[in-house]
């Protein structure tokens, strides 16, 4: 069975601010578009999970490295919504694909 | 009118595909006739891309039916994959070569988007010589034999390849030829073994046939590997041909080194007949020019339907080069079970009589 992502974790400051993180998808994550979302599924994980709505438009903007305030920017540009309105999801959305691996940080 | 509208959507986005798709969403009869199809021959991608173009009208309903389809068969596609990892993982760490045949390959090397391609088992080719070793690198990672090798050396030497399954009911096909059969007997799998093509999957790079290669692939299993021409297989051809650039000088080469032209030249023509492409390339024009000699044909029509296991095995003697080769294959076939089977067809059972009379104290039974 496939499951949903749901994160509310708040990211913990991290890096060096003068010279912050960049976020990037992990190479090793196996994943497919498909008609709701984006089906992923890490290395040792049991099943893929499905990532919908503005998770999806997180993993695209994934794609090449992109900083937090960045992301979050453009999140609310792809979703027509004021910044403030995404950051708290967006935020606790790359935290949880930190913790399963699914994203990584680059300088 | 469900199987032309199923072809329609095989060859969806195809260049100079003429079959047209539904001005108005299907009733539910039909509907349910074609997604069956659509399911079973594995297109729901391609359906799916057409629904959300516009192209294929549904209804809410319909469309939620194709949307969960994709996700089901996307779940199966990255579950392979990952499986395919650990796989490639075991064989380099065995120092196995290999090449990642069809779909994986497919996917990523073939397809604009590798949600378009999806594929239910895995397929590997290994040097004949290292099948066995390969086998133990499968068993490693906890996959089985379900159908054990008809006689110790026969799969390294003679066959396929061989199956194996995981716990979890995945199908992982270990070829040391594309092809059973004659085709199979012909063709110098070495070849494919000269040089590669990377693809990554999951961060891991590696190896499938060349592109020329996977052409020639393309051709064997859509024409060869089953007596009904499916259609993912024939628009893999379509797909390869019409849309990647690769040497067909080279293909036809390779095919021709193997007496294999007319396997390829027939399955271009029939990717082209039954996806209906009007779009004349260079593969087809060779395809069209090419002249299907009489004992090609015969050679062809041990795969069609009706066709056995033993009268492709049969259709191959000639193709085995020496006696003591012939006479091995020949006395693996008649400890075989699948010679005892009733209603063999005449030829095979002329081959099985032949062989048992060869066979030192192998009575009549």
């Amino acid at each position: 069975m496939t499951s949903v992502v749901t994160a509310n974790a708040v990211i913990p400051p991290s890096g060096d601010p003068r010279r912050p993180l960049k976020w990037v998808r992990s190479e090793l994550i196996l994943w497919r578009v498909v008609p709701n979302g984006v089906l992923m599924l890490g290395p040792g994980d049991a099943a893929p999970v499905l990532v919908s709505g503005a998770g999806a438009v997180v993993w695209a903007l994934l794609e090449r490295p992109i900083g937090e305030a960045a992301l979050i920017d453009a999140v609310a540009d792809e979703l027509a919504v004021e910044t403030e309105v995404v950051k708290v999801e967006v935020r606790g959305f790359i935290a949880d694909l930190r913790c399963r691996g699914f994203a990584v940080q680059v300088p | 009118m469900t199987a032309e509208l199923a072809a329609a959507v095989a060859a969806y986005r195809l260049p100079g595909a003429r079959r047209g798709l539904p001005e108005k969403a299907l009733d539910l009869g039909q509907w349910s006739r074609f997604f069956g199809i659509v399911c079973e021959q594995r297109l729901t991608g391609l359906l799916v891309a057409a629904v959300d173009d516009g192209a294929f009208p549904t209804t809410v309903a319909q469309a939620e039916q194709a949307a969960a389809a994709q996700v089901e068969s996307m779940h199966l596609a990255l579950v392979l994959e990952q499986l395919l990892v650990r796989l490639v993982d075991g064989l380099d760490g065995a120092d196995v070569d290999y090449r990642v045949l069809k779909g994986p390959a497919y996917a990523r090397l073939v397809y604009p988007d590798p949600a378009l391609r999806p594929f239910g088992d895995i397929d590997i080719l290994v040097p004949g010589d290292q099948l066995d070793l390969a086998a133990t690198v499968l068993k490693t990672t906890g996959a089985w034999r379900p159908v054990p090798e008809l006689r110790p050396g026969f799969d390294r030497r003679f066959g396929k390849g061989a199956t194996f399954r995981t716990a979890a009911g995945h199908e992982i096909d270990l070829h040391r030829t594309f092809i059973f059969g004659p085709f199979g007997m012909r063709m110098r799998a070495g070849d494919l073994f000269i040089s590669a093509d990377p693809f990554v999957v999951g961060g891991r790079t590696m190896k499938t046939l060349t592109a020329e290669g996977r052409f020639v692939h393309a051709c064997f299993h859509a024409l060869l590997g089953s007596p009904q021409p499916r259609l993912l297989p024939m628009r893999d051809i379509a797909q390869i041909a019409s849309t990647t650039s690769f040497d067909l000088g080279a293909a036809t080469e390779l095919a021709r080194s193997w007496r294999a032209e007319a396997v390829v030249a027939t399955a271009v023509r029939t990717a082209w007949r039954i996806l209906s492409i009007d779009e004349v390339v260079e593969v087809s024009a060779w395809a069209d020019r090419y002249e299907v000699t009489r004992k090609e044909r015969q050679a062809l029509s041990v795969y069609g339907h009706g066709s056995s296991y033993l009268t492709q095995a049969a259709a191959s003697l000639g193709s085995i080069h020496g006696l003591r080769e012939k006479g091995a294959f020949m006395a693996s076939l008649a400890l075989s079970p699948v010679a005892r089977r009733p209603g063999l067809p005449r030829r095979a059972r002329r081959i099985w009589d032949g062989v048992r009379v060869l066979l030192p104290g192998s009575g009549r039974s």
